[in-house]
């Protein structure tokens, strides 16, 4: 368990100084575990998984209830994760940067004027291997009231390995 | 290492000309919807780990069984021989 150096340029993406915009940490806490965890796969590559889907996944959609009263479902959405050395990846597992959970669509059906029509796993989404990645999902979202709603993706499409 | 790349995210929405399938973004915004139309959010999977061709067939079959992976895609990433299994 030797410690590494990890050195971090000013005013680079991961060192912005003041006044730099940012924003949407989220991805780039992704992206950093995959590099990371691809850079160890070279010295040990027995003890690291392959990477996880590299987004948060982030949607929300909002609108006005018949009401008036506005609502905003925002929430995070799984995906697989790497297979490793033992077996194969975590399918629909939440993004490996917390232990924030994907909420039961149970719950946000009871707490929005929506109804999921699909919350399933996707087939042919893993990565092939020894052991292959875990799958990610399938979310089908209907706005059951109009309201002018609208919704709003955050994610990234990265190629996965 | 010798594990393959996962499936890329897909995000879809409903309009009332049908369904919008639009090239990845990292951000998508001011999508409008009205009431009874949906998103779809396909999310990726995980990478694999390990070249393709070491994995046992047996493995590959029972996904298969299971609709984990089309017979099609199967015999793309591992070859034939997991057709020779009975599940």
């Amino acid at each position: 368990m030797r410690p590494i150096n990890v050195m971090i340029p000013e005013g680079s993406l991961l060192s912005a100084p003041f006044p730099a915009p940012v924003g949407g940490y989220t991805e780039t806490i992704l992206r950093m575990i995959d590099v990371i965890f691809s850079a160890a796969a070279g010295a040990a590559p027995d003890r690291v998984v392959a990477n996880a889907y590299g987004t948060i996944n982030a949607l929300s959609i909002s609108g006005k209830r018949e009401n008036g009263q506005p609502w905003v479902m925002f929430s995070f959405y799984g995906g697989g994760h790497g297979g490793s050395v033992e077996s194969d990846g975590l399918n629909h597992g939440n993004a490996p940067i917390s232990t924030a959970t994907i909420p039961p669509m149970e719950i946000l059906e009871a707490a929005y004027p929506v109804m999921f029509k699909q919350w399933a796993l996707r087939p042919d989404s893993a990565g092939a291997g020894m052991h292959r990645g875990g799958m990610g999902a399938t979310y089908e979202i209907e706005v059951l009231e109009g309201g002018g709603a609208k919704a709003f993706l955050w994610c990234q499409s990265l190629l996965v390995w | 290492m010798d594990g393959q790349s996962a499936a890329l995210n897909v995000f879809s929405y409903e309009q009332e000309d049908g369904w919008h399938h639009p090239p990845m973004a990292s951000k998508m915004v001011g999508i409008k919807l009205k009431q009874g139309q949906s998103v779809r959010l396909d999310t990726p999977g995980g990478g694999g780990y390990g070249a393709p061709s070491e994995r046992v067939p047996e493995a590959v079959a029972r996904d298969v069984a299971a609709g984990f992976i089309s017979a099609e895609q199967a015999t793309k990433d591992y070859g034939p021989a997991w057709q020779e299994i009975r599940t």
